[in-house]
């Protein structure tokens, strides 16, 4: 598999990058959608999506390799929309987990 | 989150159920309709493409006073152009255009992450992410260009910008020759997303 795109530090400016804007599934393009969408209509500045982001690929990066998995930006890219929406009160936490179980 | 390791076997689908369970979720919620993402996506999709640096590059070519302006306050002058509107939106304040001319060639270039002037470029092509790419066209850019097929003399200046949230560059490629005659529309269909990175040069039309 490909290494993640993003071994080195984004940008401080870099706000709004999005990365890896090609889709291989209709999935990928729904999550990416709603994270846009979300922050376009002003619920959370993309700066907050983004550190999620980057907390989720190195959570990756610094498990051991036993425990990765393959990489799959977008599953990252999940589950920083899963805590920035819960962390803005989006989402509730029992209400996230009925779908992360489900 | 555990989800994040030990992906089970169907992680695909799994994946799949949760981003259209949390839209679902958001839209009974009513902190989006069902159209808001479609609508933004649309956006993406059809709004903020390469079409629009062309028109913006083909003004230039016939305009030599929009030239000037475009570089000196780059989203005044797209402002100007009617193109789809939020040209404003979604990081267009931080567009930046510079003109390549006699002797001088640009090559825009993101190193750190994959920062790109959307609303006149659109969405980013894969090699403009990729690790190798950016490590490589900052550190040796002439060499990068010439194995991709742009072969600039010795005596050209090759200026590299490095893109920034705050500053998304796009390069003003020079107008090929044999192109007199043309109007701005024809020219704007010369004008390729390559060539406003800086990679290439706009063609010289055929026929």
């Amino acid at each position: 598999m490909e290494a993640p795109a993003t071994a080195a530090p984004l940008h401080e400016s870099c706000v709004t990058d999005m990365d890896a804007p090609t889709f291989d599934a209709d999935w990928q393009r729904r999550a990416f959608g709603v994270a846009v969408a979300l922050s376009e209509f002003g619920h959370y500045p993309w700066e907050a999506f983004q550190q999620q982001l980057i907390a989720a690929i190195g959570d990756w990066e610094g498990a051991p390799a036993s425990e990765q998995g393959s990489w799959q930006y977008y599953d990252h890219w999940l589950a920083a929309l899963e805590r920035v929406l819960v962390d803005h009160g989006l989402v509730a936490e029992d209400e996230l987990r009925a779908i992360v179980g489900a | 989150m555990t989800m994040q390791f030990g992906y089970p076997e169907n992680r695909e689908a799994a994946s799949a159920a949760r981003v259209r369970a949390l839209e679902a979720l958001l839209i009974e919620k009513e902190v989006i309709t069902g159209a808001t993402v479609d609508k933004v996506l649309g956006y993406f999709e059809t709004d903020m493409t390469p079409l629009n640096g062309a028109k913006i590059v083909a003004h230039a070519w016939t305009h030599p006073e929009f030239a000037e302006r475009l570089v000196t306050d780059t989203p005044a002058a797209v402002a100007e152009l009617e193109l789809p509107i939020g040209m404003d939106g979604a990081e267009g304040e931080h567009l930046q255009a510079v003109a390549n001319a006699p002797g001088v060639h640009n090559l825009v270039i993101c190193t750190l992450c994959s920062c790109f002037p959307w609303p006149v470029l659109g969405l980013p092509p894969y090699w403009y992410k990729d690790p190798t790419f950016r490590a490589r066209a900052a550190r040796e850019p002439r060499v990068v260009l010439k194995e991709i097929g742009l072969d600039l003399d010795p005596s050209v200046e090759l200026r590299v910008w490095d893109s920034s949230g705050h500053s998304r560059w796009f390069v003003v490629p020079e107008r090929p020759a044999g192109t007199e005659g043309m109007s701005e529309e024809e020219l704007a269909a010369l004008v390729t997303t390559e060539s406003m990175i800086g990679i290439a040069e706009v063609p010289v039309p055929t026929a």
